[in-house]
């Protein structure tokens, strides 16, 4: 099968133009252009089967750079809609559920988590709406805590805390 | 303006977590509010009480973990010993009991009132609190079965106490 063959297949088989642009900068590593144009990018996007980008950045560290973070980086809109869905799917899965274990293992609650520092505005205005079990994620995501521990379960003690924490970052 | 619970949605909201739940076998009694069964059976409505990360639990020996020997222990530091299921209104003690799954994970506290109709009251999750007839109502694949009952001495509720002690000063 000729070069430009193959190169066709694999067009045809990506969702988007984007997908299809990043594992060939991953093959042949940022273009050597001014410093300025080059920006760290914290997140990796890689096709799945389900949908057009997955995110993973549970370690923080730079796991790749390259020259263009446009072609990865989700718009704004759509990552609050994606949070939306997936905080309502949540709420509606542990309305009646007393175990942390299982509101913390809820897996719409992990995919959230698994959206990092991106997620963490969206994450505070829903805490400072509601006190919900956001403390966890926010946790995980950032490895501060803010509230003390004689605040232990109090709620509103936590998500007043974590509001705070937000502000004084300039998240919200 | 009427309370969230007596608005008909809180029925609707009760049937459809528990679908097995009889229309007669239950009333709604308090509004959603940020505490959970455990406390609710603990008589603690301010912290919310689980085995996990920035939640109120028993320090050491109580173990972190949420199996039924675990909450058994958190209870005894509340004066609560294991005993056999007795669901009768027993004069002079308080009784709740522990709900779990088969692998053995807690999912839910239940605690006796002395009511002759409801006897017993359960808050479910962070929603409302019910006064249900009995402790199968809410048994099923969400909060398991009732595998434990615990009982102790009956205290008397902290408002008197506290009406006492304003009473000596």
């Amino acid at each position: 099968m000729s070069a430009r063959l193959r190169a066709s297949n694999r067009v045809s088989q990506t969702p988007t133009a984007d997908v299809l642009e990043f594992p060939r900068r991953m093959r042949e590593g940022p273009r050597q252009e001014s410093v300025s144009r080059h920006r760290t990018v914290i997140p990796i996007a890689t096709p799945s089967a389900t949908e057009e980008f997955t995110w993973y950045n549970a370690t923080y560290t730079p796991i790749v750079t390259v020259p263009d973070p446009v072609v990865l980086v989700r718009s704004q809109a759509e990552l609050e809609r994606k949070f939306n869905a997936l905080a309502d799917q949540w709420r509606k899965d542990t309305a009646a559920v007393s175990s942390s274990t299982e509101i913390f293992s809820h897996e719409a609650y992990k995919r959230i988590t698994a959206l990092g520092e991106f997620a963490i505005p969206f994450i505070l205005r829903a805490f400072e709406r509601r006190q919900e079990h956001w403390d966890y994620a926010l946790w995980l995501i950032t490895g501060e805590n803010p509230v003390l521990p004689e605040c232990a379960g109090q709620m509103d003690e936590i998500a007043k805390a974590w509001v705070e924490w937000g502000k004084q970052h300039r998240y919200i | 303006m009427p309370s969230y619970r007596e608005l008909p949605e809180a029925r609707v909201w009760v049937q459809r977590e528990f679908p097995s739940i009889p229309n007669d076998h239950f009333r709604v009694t308090s509004d959603p509010a940020r505490y959970n069964c455990i406390s609710w059976a603990a008589d603690d409505t301010k912290r919310w009480w689980w085995p996990a990360f920035g939640r109120f639990w028993p320090g050491p020996p109580v173990p972190f973990t949420d199996t039924v020997a675990a909450f058994i222990a958190a209870f005894q530091t509340k004066n609560y010993q294991p005993c056999a299921f007795d669901t009768t209104i027993e004069p002079g003690y308080d009784k709740i009991v522990i709900y779990a799954t088969v692998f053995d994970e807690v999912k839910h506290m239940a605690r006796q009132i002395r009511d002759s109709e409801w006897s017993w009251t359960s808050k479910l999750g962070p929603g409302y609190d019910i006064g249900h007839k009995e402790l199968n109502d809410i048994q099923g694949p969400k909060y398991g079965h009732a595998v434990q009952m615990l009982k102790r001495p009956q205290q008397r509720p902290v408002a008197v106490k506290q009406k006492e002690k304003r009473r000596h000063r």
